[in-house]
């Protein structure tokens, strides 16, 4: 038996050709990273975390959870509301919100928060306009606080939730809930008993998404002025200038993230199970009238206006007064910088999938699906924490090859392909 | 056959791609390279204009203080950087002491280069000033009532105090400074007065500090000048003024900008001309005036709007002291919850 086995590992070895090589190659490149800063718990920076965990440490702890649960309930609930809208009902302006509501996506979550506090600050257009009215001169609210933090980045993650709902609702048919009604069952009821339930693999997987997306958030929370780990990991490194103690604290969120890939890959499997969706199409739909087809139509308005068409109109006026006041510095240059950048790492990234999946494709031994997985596991992980991970091996091993590589890889397009 | 051929294909594209990644910074024998944290716009004029002059091209990168030495670090002997230039003597002082810079023996920077804005061992040198002063609302009536960067931690100040986050560098330089002046214990007690003072939750930057003040919601902020200068050039109405605390005491906080030549510089002459010139009279007018801060040379004029501003006493402690004291710096805002 062991002979045998030995023979197969040899066998194994001996097929070990140029396209096993490449998928080894990337998953190695996600792998070391995350496994340098695994690797740094074994080396505690006592003094910093001591301090840290002493003072802010319980407060960021606490405010990620707060943001991370805030943003899971309020995306679920428009993510689930319009994918069951979109992809159930029918109603006037269906088909023009169904594609509408994914554009929030496109604007990051940083530039939201930078448009929001611009416009909702103390010295904002909403803010001195409210001063001006009889009796409110001094009155002012505080928009860095957790609601709005909160409702800044569910507009932009809400997305991730909607795509999968509507595609789970969309796929299920009609059969499910024609025979749910057959048994007297409403509309309310089909929902919330048959088409909830079934679509659940898809909201939860959009669910572990958006929680990654929070995790990993930095921008918008700094603009915010809202400590969370990501704020820790950054102290450490550019207050404390300790690279070990980041690595430290960007392990608790590299554990977090592959707890839920795991939460993703069980809901994942799930999926293959429900889906039967050849029964579909507009015959099946919900057809909403009167009111509630206004109602519909005005949420889902209200929807993509708050979190797509107002906040680019409001980054388009600033473009123009700055045109107007003074010429735009270089954008042109930076434009293009943007572009070459973009389109290097689309080119890069696709190349790297193709790869990938032809290689799964050819031969979908254990081992290849073993070693596509891990190439995959990036985008689970905070750019910040990717940056540390990359950071520190250059700095353990000051050989030249291992330096020449460093600085010849661009960094940029590395986070891309992980991303 | 047929798949061999696809897969030839499909590396070759992969190989394509990975090979017409952007080439590195590649130098020559005309040539210095720059690591700069000091932003694009407030350097590539005056790179431009010291290669019309002699002909020595200066190529640079810019990024994150922290991330650029990591990298010139990880490096090592290979890095393609002869000079780190960054904002912030704590940052010039982490360089200096993570040994990535070189004793630079070039008496022209030091003549042009105060003492007290150098490095003890001339590792790095200040190519601009920056002044981190008081700047309050002219409509609140406080103006007689400033003296001090320690007085707004008593009881009158109460609900009035607009500062930046913790989180950056400038207000751990400032703390730090603090530390060097009166001991831990004394300045915990300032910053904890500050916190308490605080009209606002801290914000992200200096210019929404100072709007916070326009508007009244706070009376005075602690801020760079030249923020100031940037949010009055745009919005001249705005019932803001400078005031220079600390006059009859230690001086106005003041940190620098500026720059030193790496350990393992492959154009080591190249690089100290190029500081030499940069903190000459010429290069000097722009160097502080492109951002209206402060010359680090004497004999240079100030940008007519900053000489406006009037003249001021400042600390004269060495600014390398906020590097050394900056870990101590976060940790004391840390214990007083200063966010």
């Amino acid at each position: 038996m062991f002979n045998s086995a030995a023979r197969h590992l040899r066998l194994r070895l001996f097929r070990l050709d140029l396209f096993q090589l490449s998928a080894l190659g990337l998953a190695g490149i996600v792998v070391v990273p995350i496994g340098v800063i695994l690797y740094s718990v074994f080396q505690p920076e006592r003094e910093i975390l001591q301090h840290l965990l002493d003072t802010v440490l319980p407060t960021l702890l606490l405010n990620t959870l707060y943001l991370s649960s805030g943003v899971l309930v309020c995306t679920a609930l428009l993510g689930v509301s319009l994918g069951w809208l979109t992809g159930a009902c029918s109603f006037p302006g269906r088909r023009f919100f169904s594609w509408a509501l994914t554009l929030p996506m496109a604007i990051p979550a940083y530039v939201m928060a930078f448009i929001f506090i611009g416009v909702m600050d103390f010295t904002g257009p909403v803010q001195t306009a409210m001063r001006t009215i009889p009796g409110f001169e001094r009155s002012m609210f505080e928009v860095r606080s957790t609601p709005f933090v909160i409702a800044v980045i569910s507009m932009t993650l809400y997305p991730y939730v909607y795509l999968l709902s509507r595609s789970a609702f969309l796929s299920q048919g009609r059969a499910l809930s024609e025979a749910a009604r057959t048994l007297g069952v409403g509309n309310w009821g089909v929902f919330w008993k048959v088409a909830l339930p079934v679509a659940r693999p898809w909201i939860v997987s959009g669910l572990a998404l958006v929680l990654m997306e929070t995790l990993a958030d930095f921008g918008a929370v700094s603009i915010f002025n809202f400590n969370t780990l990501t704020t820790a990991i950054y102290k450490a490194w550019f207050g404390f200038f300790s690279l070990q103690a980041a690595a430290q604290l960007s392990s608790l969120l590299v554990l977090f993230a592959l707890a839920l890939l795991g939460v993703e890959a069980v809901y994942k499997s799930k999926m293959r199970y429900y889906a039967n969706a050849t029964l579909g199409g507009e015959h099946g739909r919900i057809v909403l009238k009167g009111w509630k087809s206004l109602a519909a139509c005005a949420f889902c308005s209200a929807v993509v206006g708050i979190a797509f068409f107002l906040p680019v109109a409001q980054l388009l006026y600033w473009v123009v007064e700055g045109a107007l006041n003074r010429e735009l510095p270089n954008y042109l240059s930076q434009t293009g910088q943007a572009l070459f950048l973009g389109i290097g790492a689309a080119l890069l990234i696709c190349s790297c999938a193709v790869l990938l999946s032809y290689i799964k494709r050819r031969s979908p031994s254990p081992i290849n699906t073993l070693l596509c997985k891990i190439s995959t596991v990036g985008y689970a992980l905070p750019g910040t924490v990717l940056a540390v991970g990359i950071f520190l091996p250059g700095r353990w091993h000051r050989s030249p090859n291992c330096c020449c590589l460093m600085n010849r890889f661009p960094i940029s397009m590395f986070c891309c392909v992980t991303d | 056959m047929k798949e061999e051929k696809m897969s030839k294909r499909i590396i070759s594209v992969v190989m394509l791609v990975l090979m017409t990644l952007p080439a590195y910074v590649a130098a020559g024998d005309d040539t210095v390279v720059v690591y700069s944290a000091r932003k694009e716009h407030l350097i590539k004029p005056l790179f431009e204009q010291y290669t019309d002059a002699t002909g020595v091209e200066v190529k640079f990168i810019t990024g994150k203080a922290g991330a650029l030495l990591e990298r010139i670090k990880a490096e090592g002997a290979n890095t393609p950087a002869d000079i780190f230039m960054t904002v912030d003597a704590g940052n010039l002082w982490q360089a200096a002491q993570a040994g990535v810079l070189q004793s630079t023996g070039s008496a022209r920077l030091e003549e042009n280069v105060p003492a007290h804005l150098r490095d003890l061992e001339n590792r790095w040198f200040g190519l601009s000033v920056r002044a981190r002063t008081l700047v309050y609302n002219t409509e609140a009536g406080v103006a007689d009532k400033l003296t001090t960067y320690e007085d707004l931690a008593t009881r009158q100040w109460q609900s009035k105090l607009v500062l930046r986050t913790s989180k950056k560098v400038y207000n751990q330089s400032l703390v730090a400074s603090l530390i060097a002046q009166h001991g831990v214990e004394k300045a915990e007690v300032t910053v904890r007065g500050w916190v308490e003072n605080l009209a606002i939750d801290p914000t992200s930057n200096d210019t929404k500090a100072l709007k916070a003040v326009a508007a009244g919601i706070g009376d005075v902020a602690i801020v760079n000048t030249y923020y100031f200068g940037r949010l009055m050039k745009k919005s001249p109405d705005l019932p803001l003024a400078i005031f220079w605390p600390n006059q009859q005491s230690t001086g106005v906080h003041v940190n620098v900008s500026g720059a030193g030549v790496t350990k393992y510089a492959k154009h080591e002459d190249a690089a100290v001309k190029l500081l030499e010139w940069l903190s000459g009279v010429e290069a000097q007018e722009q160097f502080a005036g492109l951002n209206m801060e402060y010359p680090v040379n004497e004999r240079v004029d100030l940008h007519p709007v900053v000489e406006k501003w009037g003249t001021f006493s400042s600390n004269s402690m060495n600014v390398a002291k906020y590097g050394e004291l900056q870990a101590e710096a976060i940790k004391l805002m840390d214990r007083v919850g200063y966010k």
